[in-house]
Parts: C-alpha cells; sequence; structure tokens
C-alpha cells in the first residue's frame, strides 16, 4: 500500500471528486448523497472490496461447514467405531477428522488475515469520507459540535465497517445451518424440515423482539456518552477551572453526569442480556424439540442408532448457531442506527450554496487588471471597502466582537450576497469560497496550531520561510526563543504564549502567497512594544493587507481606515431604527434587510435567521440581534 | 508549575490488580450473589449432554417413548431455567459492574482535575483526556462486552471438567490431553502481541489525534484549503495501523491454529477412551455419546476465553492508567472538604520575595522578583511577550510553587482559595448560562447571576431567549470570545475572593471605557495584579511594575514611570500614538 507518496491516498479515499481538490464542487452542487444502504456499500464492495470479501466469505462459509462436520463425525464415530468396537475404523475416521480440523484451521486463518485489509480500508474509507464532509469547503449548515463530529468519525465509522464482520460471520453461520439442514434431511425428511423451519422461527422471533429494543438502545448510547463530555470540557478548560477553584463543583458536575451514564449503560447492556436470554432460551428448546423428535424417530426404527448420535451432536451444535442467528438482527440495529447518523451528516446541505441570480454580466476577468484588489460592501454600510494592490488598509468594527464576522464575510466563510465582494473585480460568488480563500488568506481569528514544528505549522510541506515575513511578525524572536522552526510546537501550540501563537498565525497567513491578506485582530495577545514593531513590519511588506482590528497601535501604520457603522457588520437582520443616526445600506443587494434572505436562498422557507446564526459560529448574533444601542460604542467611536 | 514529570504515572500490574480487587471487594456480597446465580446457570445447562446420551440409552435399550418424552421435558426445564437463571445473574453483574466503573472514573476525575496544571498540559496528547474517556470507554466496554462472557466460558468448562469426570475420571484425564498444549500457545501469544498490541494502540491513538485536530482546526483548514493535507495524514497514519493489524491477526491465527490442534488432540483422545472404555464394558454408549458432547461443547467456550484475553489485556492496560491517575490523590483532598477558609476582614497584603522560577530548571523565567501589592491595592505587569508576566501571576494565584524565594499573601497560612486567577484562555464551557456561571458558586441565585453579568458591561446577556437557562455555544446562542470572557469577570464577582489575578483577561474584547469600568468593579475591593496588555489598564493599576526577561525593571505609578523616561515611558508613547483619542 501507498504509505508515503501524498496524493495516492489509500485505496480507501474513495471519493475524488469530494474535499481535498480545491475547485472540485461547483458551487451550490452538493456532495454525492449517501444512503444507509450506500455506506454499507462503501464498507464492503467499494474499492475492489466485493471480490476479497467474497472469497473471504467463502473461506469463512468452508470453516463453518467443517464446523458442522465436526458432530456428524462424532456421531459417525460412534456409529462405525465404537457401537461395533472396530478398531481400524475408529484410526480411519479419526484421520477423517484430523483432516476435517486441518482445512477448518487453515480456512478461518486464512479468512480472517483477509478480513483485516476489508475492514481495515473500509473503516478507513468511511472516516475519510466523513472527515472530508466535517472540513468540506462549503461548511455545513448544521455543523455538528466537536464531541459528536469526534463520535461520527471515530465510532460511527466503525460500527458502520463492522457490516463486513456481520456480512461473512451470518453468511457462514446460514452455511452451518444449512449444512446441518442438509444432513439432517438425509437422514429424515421431517428432521432436516424442522430444522429449517426452527431457524425461520428464531430469525422472525428474534427480528420482532428487537424493534422495541432499537429505540431504547440508541437513547441509551446517547446517555451512556454524556460524562465523557463533561470530562472533555472540563479538562479542557482545566486551567480556567483551576484559576477559580472550581475543583469542587466540576467534580461534582462529573458525578451527576456520570450517574446518568450509568443508568445509561446499565439499562443499554440489560436491554442486550435480556435479548441474548431470550435467544438462548429459544435455542434450547429448538435442541429439546429436535432431540425428542429424533429419538422418537429412532425407536421406530425409522433412523438407527448412529443416526441418532449425529442428530444429537448437531442439535447441540445447532444450538449455537441459532443463537448467533438471534443476535442478527441486534446486530444490524446499530449498524444501521450509525449509518443513519453518517447519512445525515454527508447529506446534510452547505452552508455556502448556489446563490440565484443573474450573472453580473460584464467583462470582470478583463477588468481585473484595473479593478482593486479588493471591493467590499458591508452589508447596511454606506461606503464599499476598498483595498488596492499594495496597500496596508485598517477596518474598525463597530463593535470589537463583530471583527469575527468581518473575517467570516471576506474569508467566504458565511453566504454573501451577489455583489457583496469582489476580488479583482470578479464577483466572490462566482469565483466559489475555495477560489476566494486562495485569492484572499483570511484566516479565523482563532486558528488552529497543528501538532507538529513551528515551521509545518508555517508553510506548506517543501517550502521555505520568507525571512522578510518572520522579521515582520517578529516570528524570528519566537523561532530563537523556542530553538529553532524545527522545535515542536505542542500539542494545539501549547509550548507556545499565547503571543508567540499569534505571531506565528499572523507569519503563516502571509506565507500563503495570496493576493490579499485579511487579518482578523491579530496582536490581541502581543504587547504594546512587540505590537508596535509588528505594526511597523506589516507596513514595510509588500502584501496588500486588511487589518480588522481596534489596536491603535496597528491603525496607525495602515495606509487608509475604514470605520465601519453599528449595524454594517452583523451578518443578522437588524432593525435600522434600533441604530440612531445611520441609513440603511445603497450597496447593490446589501440592505440590511435583504442580506439574509438573499444569501441564504436556497435555506428552506421559516429558517432564515437561525440558519445563519447557528452557522456563522461565533458570530454575534445573539448580542446584534437584541443589544439595545445604548450597549453599543458610539458609532463614531472610530479612531480617525 | 515546579518542574514536572513529563508523562502522567501508569499503575504497576500488582498495584492495578490490588485496586481492582479492593474495588471488588466493596461489593462481595452482590458480586459473590451475581456469579453465584451464573455459576448455577451454567450447572444447569451442563445436564445437557447427559440427557442427550440419554436419549442414546433410552433407544439403545428400546424403552418406551414414555422416557423419551420425560428426558425431552426434561431438556425443555434445563434451557428454561438455565435462561432464566442466565438473565438474573447476567442483570446482577451488569449493575455492579457498571456501579465499580461510575466510582472508578468519578475518583479519577476528581483526581484529574485537581492535577497540576503543569503535569497535565506537559503530558503529551491530553493524556488526561484520553484517560478519562477512552480509557474509560474501553473498560466499559471490556466490562459489559466481555467480563459476562468470559465468566460464562469460564464456568461452563470448569463445569464441563466436573461432568466428565462424573461420567468417567479416565474420559476427563482423556479430555485434558489438550491442556498443555493450550498453556504453551497461551503463553506464547501473550508474550508476543504484547509489543504488536502495544504498537497498534500507539497507532490508532495517533490516528485519533489527527481526527481531534482536524475537527477542532475545521475552520483554520478551510480558511487555507489544506484538507487535502490533513486527510493524506489521516489516511497515511490509517494505513500504518492497519499495517500492523495484520501482524496481530497472524500472531492471532497461529495461536488459533494452536488452540485447534488441541481440540482435535482432546476429541481425538476422548474418542479412543470412549472406545477402550466401551470395549471394556466400563461404561454405556450414551456415557461415551455425553463425553464426546461434553467435549465438543467445550470449544466455544474455551475459544472464547483464550479470544478475549487481549481484549482483557487492552482494558487491563486502560485500568492501568486510570488507577495511575487515582494514585496521585494520595491523601484524600483537604481543599474540596474544608470549608473555603474565613475571610479576614479585608482582602489581604501580598507580598513576593526574591522569587525565581523556571519551568525546565535551566533557563529561569524569573529571576529574583520581590514586590508588594499593598491590602486591597492593585499592581499591573507590563513587559514584552517571554518578560515572565504571566509566570508571576499565576505564581501569585497559587498555581505552582517558586523554584526560588517566597510568595506570601496575607496572614501566609491561608489556603490558597483565597485567590483566584482569569487566565487568557477564552474557555466556553458546556451547556447553558447559568452554567458557566455558577461554576464560580453553585448556590448564586438567578438575580445574582444577572446583577454580576450587568456590573461586567454583558448587556447582551440579558437579552437572551431563555435568560440564564440558555444554552451556549454550538446548537444554542452563539458568543464571540469578548463575550466568554464578561463571563469570566462576571465569575470573578461571584466568587468575590479577597485577591484577584487577572492575566491578560480582556484582551479579546477589544478596548473601550465599558471594559475599563468592569475591570475597575472587579478589581474593586479586592488585592488585585492585572497583567495588561492595554496600557490604559495599566494607568488605572496604583502602581505598574514592568518585566524584562524575567526581572524587575522598573516600578512606579503611571506618572512616576513616565517623568522616569525609561521603557514604559517609550511603550506608553508608541501605545498612545496609536490609541483611539
Amino acid at each position: 500500500m501507498s504509505t508515503t507518496t501524498p496524493p495516492a491516498r489509500p485505496p480507501a479515499a474513495g471519493h475524488p471528486a469530494k474535499g481535498p481538490e480545491p475547485h472540485a464542487p461547483e458551487a451550490g452542487q452538493g456532495p454525492e448523497p449517501a444512503s444507509v444502504q450506500a455506506l454499507f456499500r462503501t464498507a464492503l464492495v467499494r474499492d475492489g472490496r466485493g471480490l476479497r470479501l467474497g472469497l473471504t466469505a467463502a473461506a469463512f462459509m468452508v470453516h463453518q461447514l467443517c464446523e458442522a462436520l465436526v458432530p456428524i463425525l462424532i456421531g459417525v464415530v460412534i456409529d462405525r467405531a465404537l457401537a461395533p468396537s472396530d478398531g481400524p475404523a475408529l484410526l480411519g475416521w479419526l484421520t477423517v477428522l484430523a483432516g476435517v480440523f486441518t482445512l477448518l484451521s487453515l480456512s478461518y486463518q486464512r479468512a480472517s488475515a483477509a478480513m483485516v485489509t476489508v475492514y481495515g480500508y473500509g473503516e478507513q474509507a468511511l472516516r475519510l469520507r466523513t472527515m472530508a464532509r466535517l472540513l468540506d469547503p462549503r461548511s455545513l449548515r448544521r455543523p455538528p459540535g466537536a464531541g459528536e463530529a469526534l463520535s461520527l468519525v471515530s465510532s460511527d465509522t466503525y460500527r458502520v465497517a463492522g457490516v463486513s464482520w456481520s456480512v461473512v460471520q451470518q453468511a457462514s453461520t446460514v452455511t452451518a445451518i444449512l449444512t446441518a439442514s442438509a444432513v439432517l434431511l438425509l437422514i429424515s425428511l421431517p428432521l432436516g424440515a424442522g430444522v429449517i423451519a426452527g431457524t425461520v422461527l428464531v430469525l422472525l422471533v428474534m427480528r420482532r423482539i428487537s424493534m422495541p429494543l432499537e429505540a431504547r438502545g440508541l437513547a441509551e448510547q446517547g446517555s451512556a456518552a454524556r460524562a465523557g463530555d463533561v470530562a472533555t470540557d472540563m479538562i479542557t478548560g482545566l486551567r480556567v477551572v483551576t484559576g477559580m477553584n472550581a475543583h469542587a463543583e466540576a467534580a461534582r458536575r462529573y458525578r451527576v453526569a456520570s450517574q446518568a451514564s450509568r443508568r445509561g449503560a446499565v439499562a443499554a447492556a440489560r436491554s442486550v442480556l435480556t435479548y441474548s436470554c431470550v435467544s438462548l432460551l429459544l435455542s434450547g428448546l429448538f435442541l429439546a424439540a429436535l432431540a425428542t423428535a429424533s429419538g422418537y424417530l429412532a425407536l421406530d426404527g425409522s433412523i438407527t442408532i448412529g443416526q441418532l448420535v449425529t442428530v444429537l451432536g448437531l442439535a447441540q451444535y445447532l444450538q449455537g448457531s441459532l443463537a448467533h442467528v438471534g443476535t442478527f438482527a441486534s446486530n444490524w440495529i446499530h449498524k444501521r442506527a450509525s449509518a443513519r447518523r453518517l447519512s445525515d451528516l454527508i447529506n446534510e446541505p452547505p452552508l455556502i450554496g448556489a446563490v440565484p441570480g443573474p450573472r453580473d454580466g460584464g467583462p470582470e476577468e478583463s477588468a481585473a487588471a484595473t479593478a482593486p484588489a479588493l471591493l467590499w460592501h458591508p452589508p447596511g454600510h454606506d461606503e464599499p471597502v476598498r483595498l488596492e494592490r499594495g496597500e496596508l488598509v485598517g477596518v474598525v468594527p463597530a463593535r470589537p466582537s463583530s471583527a469575527r464576522d468581518i473575517g467570516d464575510r471576506l474569508g467566504y466563510r458565511v453566504p454573501l450576497a451577489r455583489g457583496e465582494l469582489l476580488v479583482s473585480g470578479v464577483d466572490a460568488v462566482e469565483l466559489g469560497p475555495e477560489r476566494v480563500r486562495e485569492l484572499i488568506a483570511a484566516p479565523p481569528h482563532h486558528g488552529a496550531v497543528f501538532s507538529g514544528t513551528l515551521r509545518s505549522n508555517l508553510v506548506s510541506p517543501g517550502g521555505a520561510p520568507d525571512p522578510a515575513v518572520l522579521r515582520a511578525t517578529m516570528l524570528d524572536d519566537v523561532i530563537e526563543d523556542i530553538g529553532g522552526d524545527g522545535s515542536d510546537v505542542g500539542e494545539r501550540g501549547r509550548k507556545l504564549s499565547g503571543g508567540q501563537r499569534q505571531r506565528l498565525l499572523m507569519a503563516r497567513a502571509l506565507h500563503t502567497g495570496a493576493e490579499v491578506v485579511v487579518l482578523d485582530e491579530p496582536t490581541t495577545a502581543v504587547d504594546p512594544a512587540t505590537e508596535q514593531r509588528i505594526a511597523e513590519g506589516l507596513r514595510a511588506l509588500p502584501t496588500t493587507t486588511l487589518l480588522v482590528t481596534t489596536s491603535g497601535i496597528l491603525l496607525s501604520a495602515c495606509d487608509r481606515v475604514v470605520g465601519l457603522s453599528a449595524e454594517a457588520d452583523t451578518a443578522v437582520h437588524v432593525d435600522p431604527d434600533a441604530v440612531p443616526g445611520t441609513a440603511p445600506g445603497t450597496a447593490p443587494g446589501t440592505a440590511p434587510g435583504s442580506t439574509p434572505g438573499t444569501a441564504l436562498a436556497t435555506a428552506p422557507a421559516g429558517a432564515p435567521d437561525t440558519a445563519s446564526g447557528a452557522a456563522s459560529g461565533n458570530a454575534p448574533d445573539a448580542a446584534s440581534d437584541t443589544a439595545p444601542a445604548a450597549d453599543r460604542p458610539e458609532p463614531n467611536g472610530v479612531p480617525r | 508549575m515546579t518542574p514536572v514529570p513529563a508523562t502522567l504515572p501508569i499503575a504497576g500490574p500488582r498495584r492495578t490488580r490490588r485496586e481492582l480487587l479492593r474495588r471488588l471487594g466493596a461489593h462481595r456480597f452482590r458480586l459473590g450473589a451475581a456469579l453465584g446465580t451464573l455459576l448455577a446457570g451454567t450447572g444447569v445447562t451442563l445436564a445437557t449432554p447427559p440427557l442427550l446420551g440419554s436419549i442414546v440409552d433410552a433407544v439403545a435399550e428400546g424403552s418406551g417413548t414414555g422416557r423419551v418424552t420425560t428426558l425431552g421435558i426434561a431438556l425443555l426445564v434445563v434451557a428454561a431455567t438455565g435462561a432464566a437463571l442466565a438473565l438474573l445473574g447476567g442483570r446482577m453483574l451488569v449493575a455492579l459492574v457498571q456501579d465499580v466503573l461510575a466510582a472508578l472514573r468519578e475518583d479519577v476525575f476528581t483526581t484529574a482535575i485537581r492535577l497540576p496544571v503543569g503535569l497535565v498540559e506537559s503530558s503529551d496528547s491530553s493524556d488526561v483526556v484520553s484517560r478519562v474517556t477512552h480509557d474509560v470507554e474501553a473498560i466499559s466496554e471490556a466490562a459489559s462486552d466481555v467480563l459476562p462472557d468470559v465468566t460464562g466460558a469460564a464456568f461452563t468448562i470448569g463445569l464441563s471438567l466436573v461432568g466428565l469426570a462424573v461420567l468417567d475420571l479416565r474420559l476427563a484425564l482423556a479430555g485434558l490431553v489438550c491442556l498443555p498444549v493450550h498453556v504453551l500457545a497461551t503463553r506464547s501469544f501473550l508474550a508476543r502481541t504484547h509489543q504488536v498490541y502495544g504498537d497498534i494502540r500507539r497507532l490508532e491513538s495517533a490516528r485519533g489525534q489527527s481526527v481531534i485536530e482536524a475537527v477542532h482546526g475545521a475552520e483554520t483548514i478551510r480558511a487555507y484549503g489544506t484538507q487535502g493535507r490533513h486527510l493524506t495524514e489521516l489516511s497515511d497514519r490509517g494505513e500504518r495501523a492497519i499495517e500492523r493489524q495484520r501482524d496481530g491477526v497472524r500472531l492471532r491465527n497461529r495461536f488459533t491454529g494452536w488452540l485447534n490442534a488441541a481440540e482435535f488432540l482432546g476429541l481425538a483422545a476422548v474418542l479412543a477412551t470412549g472406545y477402550a472404555l466401551l470395549g471394556a464394558g466400563a461404561i454405556s454408549l450414551g456415557a461415551a455419546t455425553a463425553a464426546a458432547l461434553y467435549f465438543h461443547r467445550l470449544f466455544g467456550p474455551v475459544g472464547a476465553l483464550l479470544g478475549s484475553l487481549d481484549d482483557i489485556q487492552r482494558a487491563t492496560v486502560g485500568l492501568a492508567r486510570l488507577v495511575g491517575i487515582t494514585d496521585l490523590a494520595g491523601h484524600p483532598d483537604d481543599r474540596a472538604a474544608v470549608p473555603r477558609p474565613a475571610r479576614e476582614p479585608g482582602p489581604p497584603e501580598i507580598a513576593v520575595r526574591n522569587v525565581s522560577f523556571s519551568y525546565d530548571g535551566l533557563r529561569p523565567a524569573l529571576s529574583e522578583v520581590t514586590l508588594t501589592v499593598p491590602a486591597g491595592g492593585s499592581v499591573a505587569l507590563v513587559g514584552a511577550s517571554g518578560s515572565g508576566k504571566s509566570t508571576l501571576a499565576r505564581l501569585i494565584a497559587g498555581l505552582g510553587e517558586p523554584t526560588g524565594g517566597r510568595i506570601t499573601v496575607g496572614s501566609s497560612a491561608e489556603a490558597p482559595a483565597v485567590r483566584y486567577l482569569v487566565t487568557q484562555e477564552v474557555h466556553r464551557f458546556g451547556g447553558t448560562l447559568a452554567d458557566n456561571l455558577r461554576l464560580a458558586r453553585p448556590a448564586a441565585s438567578d438575580e445574582e447571576l444577572r446583577e454580576a453579568l450587568r456590573a461586567v458591561g454583558a448587556g447582551w446577556a440579558e437579552h437572551l431567549e431563555s435568560g440564564p437557562d440558555t444554552v451556549l455555544g454550538p446548537g444554542g446562542a452563539p458568543l464571540d470570545d469578548g463575550s466568554v470572557q464578561h463571563l469570566a469577570l462576571a465569575r470573578v464577582l461571584l466568587a468575590d475572593p479577597p485577591v484577584a489575578v487577572l492575566d491578560e483577561a480582556t484582551a479579546e474584547s477589544g478596548a473601550g471605557d465599558l471594559l475599563r469600568t468592569a475591570l475597575a468593579r472587579v478589581t474593586r475591593g479586592r488585592t488585585s495584579v492585572i497583567v495588561a496588555h492595554r496600557l490604559d489598564q495599566a494607568r488605572d493599576a496604583d502602581r505598574i511594575v514592568l518585566l524584562s526577561g524575567g526581572r524587575v525593571a522598573e516600578e512606579g505609578t503611571h506618572d512616576e514611570l513616565l517623568a522616569h523616561g525609561g521603557e514604559y515611558a517609550a511603550l506608553w508613547r508608541a501605545y498612545s500614538r496609536g490609541a483611539p483619542a
């Protein structure tokens, strides 16, 4: 398997049309939908798994067939060797038994070795597909929380991939039952027919019992995971908890969650237990009936004593197989539930969907040379924000907290209206989010630092850091401090201080080679002295840069500064009357009221504001929606 | 914050076993009842082979249908009783196991949440989180899936051997022929798998790490379009795990081969012995049949028992990791039990004397720092990144011991609970607005919560749909960082500590008078230390200490330092040049 060449993702990746490749999905075209069945198909037959799985299943069937032969041979040995006290026959049949055991063992070993690959790559394919969806460039309208996302990528894919095991195991169990029935049919027609009827009956009864179990099991699975969520939350916020001495309260909350989890786990385990005991009971009854019936048949001479022993051996063996048949239904319940969760995620519509409406027309591409590098019509703001090549422009959000929203819009992380954002004269909506992000590097304020070296966080593999950028962002100091850019930065960059992390994030954005770099409050954790030098450094760089900030030090280094009016920077509907002294925007298609509607035109009717609110993540909708004007700084609280 | 070991301890096997026995021992009567019931259930079902053998005998002897019917009914009763006892015993065992598990994980969490922050964060891979979640889940899974099977299998094996011995001791001995093969195969399997399973666990956790980082960094990955790189990493790591799993299966297959050989040997021995005994007239045909059926019945349980050895091994490893944490608790924590110390009248004075500190024992983060914060007064710490501000703040807050010198707060006997640190970390806790606030004071009323929010200028909170019960974060009301910091400030008011240390507590809240007001409100009536990047906050403090390279470089009031014309004055010039008018 290709472990080294990066682009040759494993046979598993499977869906080259999605995710990693830039430009791939065209505007508004959702990913390939995935039904529950399609996901099972991925686990079972995609990427050549079908053939392998078929061969594996065949090997398992041979194995089970041999397993079924063992009790039959026991009967034969007793009938042909023990009863007539025939020594050579004993030797002969034990040799046959040895042969059966050899075949039994080899077929199993071959099959289980093959299953690792089938199962492993099936799981891998599902995991990558789920992950690719979570990282979809167009985001998800209802993104799962981190905890839920983790459980989707790890637990649910694991369960759905397990379907391959279910298939081979269940197929081989059915083989065993068919083999046994065939032998029984040869011995006695009614016994064979009885076994087949009994198997079907057990299947039906267990399926019936399993239905109410499905609903209960799912609820309990959920509650059992709660304690883990609380633990993760509290340990992640450990510094905060420790700072406020809230250990006791944190422990109390964990206990409450843990007890709920305990109750859920007990209830779930008891459901499973009830189910398996019913299955045990049914197979026991089956054994009793089969044994009694064959006893009667032997008594009236329909079958020989040797055949009776074979039937009894088979009956006992079948008891185990039938108990397994009894678990088929419940086995699928959990797999289907997981597959449904995965399918819901994959079928979730994108946050940034197609924007209907006529193309602006006009010769945008040819205008590119003369058009400003960036032209943004902030919703509700009169004047567009214009950024010429090589400029350093400051944008001051009306409220500090709305900087996030500005960053989200310029990074095309939230739906944009047509005409709102023009990159070199071309409408962002036409370019699509991926192309826009190549042209504008507008990383989120809380950028993630990944484990690895400082260098691996700064440039893509093989790239070299630009000394000018390192100097400008004062990252050279950091590199010196931690002992070189090959030093490990720790998980989530924990080995760096807040200010060092911010300098790394800033330098990373400036290393992308994008035409425009948008920095969202890049120096909140940096001390004033360093901030001053960074401001000078940014000014000296030739990069076309937009600084979204309230920091006076940074703003003083800018070529121009644009102050946004109070309602301009909100993602959701704002009542213009709520903010005195401002007029609705005049930019095309960006009147405050129309923005959400236009941008979310693909949203089902009736879902507008909440959809955009939840989706824009840390956008301050809750505040901006409701906060009275009095709580906001004056719109003119802008430096210049 | 004293130099800490890089990883959390893991308990040794003996210690783990003792701890497990201790916890189970606390429930010994319930455990006995559960196991007894399960044992009885298994015992009942072991009547099956002899009953089947009796049917053979009944037919061989030509008894009437009446006897066969009786034996059939006996089989029915055996099946029903066996299932009922298995259900009853299983229910008891499940409840017991989950009780023990819940107690264990609660102890682990209670200990973990009190661990020194430095220890938790220096351990790689969020070791603690993975212990309180993954290890707990692995054990829980093993306990609810594997344990019932293993007990059932062990009982079946034991009782089957007894059954064989009752039929004829020589038959039982013949069956034991396979035992040496089992022992040797198992021993070699366990010895070899240790390494391989260890590798698989490590590779899988590296893969999990990729998943976690990609999920948490999704926004960044999207912004830079680096999906490909992350998916490739995930897929490479997944592939490496699969490769190693293949080695694991090879070992397991070899083990299975030996088990099959043992099965054959045993079965052949039982049949041959049956042949000899039957020929000698020592046993009936039915007894020989029963013996063979007994032995054949053992295949499943033996396979299950030995097959679950690696599950058990894995759970044991997880258990050792958990016990490793609970052992850190040492003696039961006193801070939890003892109520907060009685407040001295008024806030205390903080004295820092010749304090030095080093994270790695080599490079000093602080050297010989001396300063005093008068009772009820405030000191602002300023300086460049890496000058030691945050380190000093955390030492003053009682998180860690200085490497040299000492810090006293009031009459030094006071417990650290009176000190309160607001960190620069922005962490929104799960749950509602009230949940986030009541961490600081669980008993606070809704009105007190509202008041605290108003006092720190969190006007947004008054307009939330469900008031304090509004769920925050994804799926609820989204919150920006400034608002999360409002919550942190409101918590100070609720906790009402005599000493407050604010480490860049407002970095994300932007500038503005509103914030200065909030900060003033939070520090009022407390001895406070403020680490400030925004110098207008420093200006408001009674005294300003400028740190440089871990030493106190300048100290005085705002005006004094400006007049002094040193580094602070230069900083202030830079700051005020760009500062909003």
